[in-house]
């Protein structure tokens, strides 16, 4: 019952509004919650209104300190990033991909339509595992 | 509680659709469109070609888009131009139109209409088309136009790829494309270059062969820095065989070569500032050779015509925005130089010479748009623009504009506008002409005025809007077929117009439109009236559009042109993600509406010709 009423509330705050930083905010989420992992993630952004949006998820827990995370979406690069080989980064911006070699994802524009991509050797790398409904977006290499 | 966990169920099971990340992408791209950013509702009534829209229809030229916008139809000229004339215009009216891309105006004094010079523009680097009629915003600054056509560039922040388009046609035609848009830090950039090979139908009049051939150049540059400043580069060069001309027996040999070219900056300060200057330069160039000889403005004959004309236009403009609590306030001020050089015009191996005609006008706009409160709005703008010519007599004009938009509720509201303008005489009707016309240099500013509403019906999956406009012209533009020039017309001159358009979304990714209008007016010497279907559908991974243009026959000095139906159809399929397949069929009953090109002969033509395009588009 408790997850019926979770599933209710969380579908009712996905689709409470449709505009396009909900939306965004709504696929990230999706693409977090289909990342497998034994236990709850620590999640980090330097976006605040992405930290935001998981605050609501039993799956994550939401941290002040990047250095605290496991997976971190990052929008900006910043340099000591290289530094944190065990972090899972997902990144915003599609230059970062081929900036930050640990970085596992990433979701953003490319020919004037959203993207999401996962390169292969990476998650492998990192020992990631998706869902099957992100199994599609999985590449072999940067395009 | 059963009841409440059944009821909860079918929620989540009503949104799991929603939930599929396909879906999802999808309604983000709608959300985010870029015309959703740049529309201005109380601009005028608009309608929007959003990127999926061009895309779907495989709209390769800006013509593909043109042939579509309701009352207006499209016709080819003597010299095998394509030209839009609103409903029940003749030839000879020159269609008033403004052409921007983003935040440029693409001015013309050698041919004054924009579209002489862009009709076969290329868009693949254009992201979205806004068309607005209906008496439209003086705050879009420079002369107030009758239809104001606005294409917006890629951004380059959404591109971050290199791309390659080739097209060939049935007709032998290849057209390629290349284009590279990112970012690198804060800035952006935006490179196009095209280079197209274009074949037309062959026509046959009095034995010699009339061909539209031409070859293409086109190219556009954009480096920015978000909010701080812009520079754009666009280049436009057609060469290509001159059809006609403006005689009846040509020769093989006649050539016409069009070139454009403008460098545009903005600078965008704080407190919503803005200043740009542009410089473009523009040349016609052409050869014609008549068997027979055409007939001049003094009715004598001529076998030989050559000519080559420069202009060179810059313009300066400052803009400031004022929001203050219930009022948005726009001011601006522009500085607009047009110069004319006539390098050569020779008839029948005889120079004869041109003073330099340069026209500066010096403009005054402001626009208030008062919100009374969420779902009422109401907009006064007014203009003055000030000319100063060389060749025939200063004027001050004046344009005002009064605007309510009410909403009435969640799906429904309504615009309606009041305008005053003027249409001033072009400097091919004033100053300087072909030789086949005289200029009329004691021509006068013809004075609109306008009223016009739109009701609107929108929600989630349906749409529908009902548009109206009466227009009365005084001292309108009329071509004295006797004295061979342009007069202002002693009497008033009444248009009525009435639309419907309605858009039905069966899901996200397959729509219906459809529209029908019809002009009223004294005499009709095109169309009057029109219909377009648009039918946009998603197949698995492919991508169909079709496309049914219809507009009414008529008759010009008792020779009937027949009502036109242009069926078009394009299917595209993506091959790989880098890789994606076009093709499309133009005119497939080969019944689109034709141009009365020589009334003697009554020989038509259709702009929109029968042929099938394939496409390739890489993308790296």
């Amino acid at each position: 019952m408790k997850f019926i009423i979770f599933i209710l509330l969380t579908t009712s705050f996905l689709f409470a509004s449709s505009s396009g930083d909900n939306i965004k905010l709504k696929i990230l989420q999706n693409i977090c919650m289909g990342i497998k992992s034994s236990k709850n993630m620590k999640v980090w952004s330097d976006e605040e209104v992405v930290k935001d949006s998981f605050l609501s998820f039993n799956k994550f827990e939401v941290v002040s300190d990047f250095k605290e995370a496991d997976l971190i979406i990052i929008k900006n690069n910043f340099a000591s990033l290289d530094k944190y080989k065990n972090k899972h980064i997902f990144v915003l911006d599609y230059n970062l991909l081929s900036k930050i070699p640990n970085s596992f994802g990433a979701f953003f524009w490319k020919k004037g339509r959203p993207n999401i991509v996962f390169i292969k050797s990476r998650l492998d790398e990192q020992k990631l595992q998706l869902a099957s409904e992100l199994e599609p977006y999985i590449e072999e290499k940067v395009w | 509680m059963k009841f409440l966990v059944i009821f909860q169920l079918l929620v989540v099971y009503i949104f799991a659709q929603e939930l599929n990340l396909e879906n999802l992408l999808k309604k983000y791209q709608d959300a985010e469109s870029l015309y959703k950013q740049t529309k201005q509702e109380n601009a005028g009534f608009l309608v929007t070609y959003s990127r999926e829209d061009l895309e779907q229809m495989q709209a390769y030229k800006l013509k593909d888009v043109l042939k579509t916008i309701r009352l207006y139809t499209m016709q080819t000229n003597s010299f095998g131009i394509s030209e839009i004339k609103t409903v029940g215009a003749s030839t000879k009216n020159l269609m008033p139109l403004k052409l921007y891309i983003d935040d440029f105006e693409i001015t013309s004094f050698v041919k004054e209409n924009p579209l002489a010079m862009y009709e076969n523009m290329d868009i693949y680097f254009i992201d979205h088309i806004e068309i607005y009629q209906g008496g439209s915003s003086i705050a879009f600054g420079n002369e107030v136009g009758s239809m104001v056509i606005r294409l917006y560039t890629k951004d380059p922040k959404r591109e971050n790829s290199k791309s390659f388009q080739v097209s060939v046609d049935s007709q032998n035609s290849i057209d390629t494309r290349v284009f590279d848009a990112g970012t690198f830090g804060q800035y952006k950039y935006l490179a196009y270059v095209d280079i197209a090979k274009e074949k037309f139908k062959k026509y046959n009049l009095n034995n010699h062969t009339l061909s539209k051939d031409l070859k293409r150049y086109q190219t556009h540059f954009k480096f920015s820095k978000e909010n701080d400043f812009d520079v754009e580069f666009n280049g436009i060069l057609n060469d290509g065989d001159s059809f006609r001309g403006f005689g009846t027996s040509p020769s093989d040999e006649n050539r016409l070569k069009k070139s454009y070219a403008n460098i545009n900056f903005t600078k965008y300060f704080v407190n919503n500032l803005k200043f740009s200057c542009s410089l473009s330069g523009e040349n016609s160039k052409a050869t014609l050779n008549d068997d027979v000889g055409f007939m001049l403005a003094n009715n004598t004959r001529a076998k030989n015509f050559n000519f080559n004309i420069h202009s060179k236009i810059s313009k300066i403009s400052l803009e400031k925005k004022i929001s203050l609590e219930k009022h948005d306030i726009l001011i601006g001020t522009q500085f607009l130089e047009k110069k004319l050089t006539i390098n050569e015009y020779k008839i029948d191996e005889k120079d004869l010479s041109f003073n330099t005609n340069k026209v500066k006008t010096y403009m005054f706009y402001f626009e208030d748009m008062y919100n009374f409160d969420k779902n009422n709005l109401i907009s006064f703008s007014g203009k003055i623009d000030n000319y100063k010519n060389t060749i025939t007599k200063d004027s001050t004009e004046y344009s005002a504009r009064l605007a309510y938009i009410n909403i009435l509720n969640d799906n429904w509201k309504y615009k309606v506008f009041l305008t005053k303008r003027y249409i001033y005489p072009s400097n091919i009707q004033n100053s300087f002409t072909m030789p086949i016309y005289n200029a009329n240099e004691n021509l006068e500013s013809s004075e609109v005025k306008m009223l016009s509403g739109e009701l609107e019906y929108n929600d989630e999956k349906y749409k529908i809007s009902i548009g109206y406009a009466y227009k009365e012209i005084e001292k309108a533009f009329i071509f004295n077929l006797v004295k061979k020039q342009y007069e202002n017309k002693n009497s008033t001159v009444y248009f009525q117009r009435v639309y419907v358009r309605s858009e039905y979304n069966f899901n996200m990714y397959n729509k219906i439109i459809a529209e029908v209008y019809k002009g009223y007016k004294k005499a009709y010497n095109s169309s009057s009236s029109g219909l377009l279907i648009q039918l946009f559908n998603k197949i698995g991974k492919f991508s169909i559009y079709n496309e049914l243009v219809y507009r009414n026959g008529y008759s010009i000095a008792n020779i009937n042109v027949d009502a036109g139906y242009d069926w078009t159809m394009s299917v595209a399929y993506p091959l790989t993600k880098q890789i994606n397949l076009k093709l499309k069929c133009e005119n497939i009953l080969d019944k689109a509406s034709e141009s009365l090109i020589d009334r003697k002969t009554q020989f038509t033509v259709a702009p929109v010709e029968s042929k099938m395009v394939m496409t390739m588009e890489y993308t790296f």
